[in-house]
């Protein structure tokens, strides 16, 4: 092949990729597009045919209806409120735990690593049912204790932290021993300052996992008052058979929160998926 | 909860050194396991718990609020005899060969381009932004985009002068129109975990590649596959777990229909469990899903490490 075959072909070969990407970009973007351009449009509009592309009349009226016909504000702050507590919560047992495992040697903690990780390949479908009848006795069935407790057991940020923290110098630790920290300051000046980032990360999956969480809230809550996102749209899609953009501004505000997440914190969604693939 | 651990701690202490095990030996131990409690006593009560319970109730007959009685294992046969569960599974698996194959190549093949494309990340994000909404509420998206009347698939059909499609009401399509749903929105996920493993590969094997003559689709295939293939069989056992339990989509677009064409494992578990109160044999179709998961994904580790090491 000449060089100059050769830089043609090359060209071409870039040519190629950009339209691919931009395909594929248009595919994953196009559905939010469409679903944002119909909840802008009235009733009249989402059944003309062929169908808008763009809403001639554009109306915050979905908006009005989806904000002021239903709870959906008390809906979406069940939803943060769940997502955001499971969150915090293990970022702070979880980075307790994986000190444990990368900083002491204890009585029967291989055995206990081994089982932790035998059961990252348990889904709670698997476990539903005894967690259902779990949270009943409980006493926190329909609350929103029922959605925050049971995925405190899903042990992967344990492994995260234990990962990270034990490419920490245990020299630290020693010395704040000496200078008469408790053990629990030693964890907290120590450790804590050091792994921020990767508590992030496991705060941010945690939250999204939660905020996406549909078969838990369809088994442990029924009442309005505990009502997540998740289950309150697809019980809206029911409701509102013929009214499309309501069901579409539903799903749009619904969005946001994560979007804003994900726009502010981008770097910390694609690290999070990249350590669990890479470092796992 | 501090003072109660510390008031516990003297006479744990004094116990095990009447012992003679070391007083620091015992002191590490105790503060290994107060960082642990937490922890461990949500993956107790949620975890342990539940599956032992879950095998334990696979062994009874009865409803989740009524009395149980222990039958042994008669529930196995009954469930896997019962055709609804042999075509819940038959389903669930062909979904899984339908949608991990997708969005593993397509993945690696949208990463491998990525090199050549400029505004990275703008489109790395556009590709991962289906992934960030819940699988409940993209199905509620996906279900207008496929709607047979008004939804833009059907009418960009019509604008090619293709057949419009009963996407979700046709018993042959409604499986991989389901199945089109969670490629879409996982393709993403498994785009940004090539990316960063590709990253990883050093430029330089790829130049002593060059030299042995190793260009284009053969450095692909024995340099860049080789090397990744960890991450490879990290994604492949991420998406056969997730994969084998799906059912969100199946609850907001079908609910198993039509003709129970998409009915999957969970969604007959679902049924069994929290419909007809058949506890038992919801809690059976759970320990077979579970074995199903666990022979998949080991056979998968057992076939990729060993091509791995040679």
């Amino acid at each position: 092949m000449t060089s100059s075959g050769r830089v043609t072909s090359y060209r071409l070969a870039r040519v190629l990729a950009h339209a691919i990407w931009i395909v594929a970009a248009v595919i994953a973007l196009f559905p939010f597009y469409f679903a944002f351009s119909t909840s802008l449009k009235n009733t009249h509009s989402q059944f003309t045919y062929p169908p808008e592309w763009f809403p001639s009349s554009p109306t915050l009226a979905n908006y009005q209806y989806v904000l002021g016909g239903m709870p959906y504000l008390r809906y979406m702050a069940n939803s943060l409120v769940v997502a955001s507590t499971v969150a915090v919560l293990k970022v702070i047992f979880d980075s307790m735990a994986g000190y444990a495992f990368a900083k002491f040697r204890f009585f029967g903690k291989k055995i206990l690593f081994a089982v932790i990780l035998s059961t990252l390949m348990i889904p709670l479908a698997v476990r539903i049912i005894p967690t259902f009848l779990i949270v009943r006795r409980l006493g926190i069935f329909d609350t929103l204790w029922a959605l925050i407790l049971p995925p405190l057991a899903y042990p992967m940020g344990i492994f995260m932290m234990a990962q990270f923290i034990a490419t920490l110098p245990s020299e630290l630790q020693d010395a704040a021993r000496v200078d008469g920290c408790s053990e629990f300051g030693v964890f907290r000046h120590t450790v804590l300052p050091l792994i921020k980032p990767v508590l992030a990360t496991l705060a941010i999956f945690t939250f999204l996992w939660q905020w996406t969480e549909f078969l838990l809230p369809l088994i442990m809550t029924y009442s309005p008052k505990v009502m997540v996102l998740t289950l309150a749209i697809a019980n809206l899609k029911g409701q509102l058979l013929t009214n499309w953009g309501a069901v579409m501004a539903a799903t749009f505000l619904a969005l946001l929160p994560i979007l804003a997440l994900f726009v502010l914190f981008q770097r910390y969604f694609i690290e999070g998926i990249t350590l669990g693939a890479i470092k796992g | 909860m501090y003072a109660i651990l510390k008031k516990m701690r003297a006479p744990i202490l004094s116990a095990f050194e009447r012992r003679g095990v070391k007083r620091s030996t015992i002191s590490r131990n105790l503060v290994a396991y107060a960082f642990l409690a937490p922890s461990l006593a949500f993956f107790v009560v949620f975890m342990i718990i539940p599956v032992i319970w879950t095998f334990g109730l696979s062994l009874q007959e009865g409803g989740l609020l009524r009395a149980t009685s222990f039958i042994g294992l008669s529930n196995y046969p009954t469930v896997i005899r019962d055709p609804r569960f042999r075509i819940a599974m038959l389903n669930t698996l062909l979904y899984a060969v339908m949608v991990i194959p997708a969005v593993l190549t397509m993945g690696l093949f949208l990463a491998v381009l990525l090199r050549q494309v400029v505004f990275k990340t703008f489109f790395k994000s556009a590709v991962f932004f289906p992934h960030l909404s819940a699988m409940a509420i993209a199905a509620v998206v996906f279900s207008y985009m496929v709607h047979p009347e008004f939804g833009p698939l059907n009418q960009m059909l019509r604008l090619l002068h293709l057949p419009a499609q009963n996407w979700l009401g046709d018993p042959q399509l409604a499986l991989p129109t389901v199945a089109l749903l969670e490629i879409w929105r996982s393709l993403g996920f498994n785009v940004i975990v090539y990316v960063a493993a590709l990253g990883r590969v050093p430029e330089e094997i790829y130049e002593a590649g060059r030299l042995d003559g190793a260009h284009g689709w053969s450095a692909f295939w024995h340099i860049t596959v080789p090397l990744i293939k960890p991450v490879i069989l990290f994604t492949l056992v991420m998406a056969t777990v997730w994969n084998l339990q799906m059912f969100d989509s199946v609850f907001v677009l079908t609910r198993g229909g039509p003709v129970y064409s998409t009915a999957t494992v969970v969604w007959f578990l679902y049924d069994n469990a929290f419909y007809y109160d058949k506890v038992g044999i919801a809690a059976t179709i759970a320990i077979l899903l579970l074995l199903v998961t666990l022979v998949l994904t080991l056979i998968q580790v057992r076939v990729l490490r060993s091509e791995v090491e040679y």
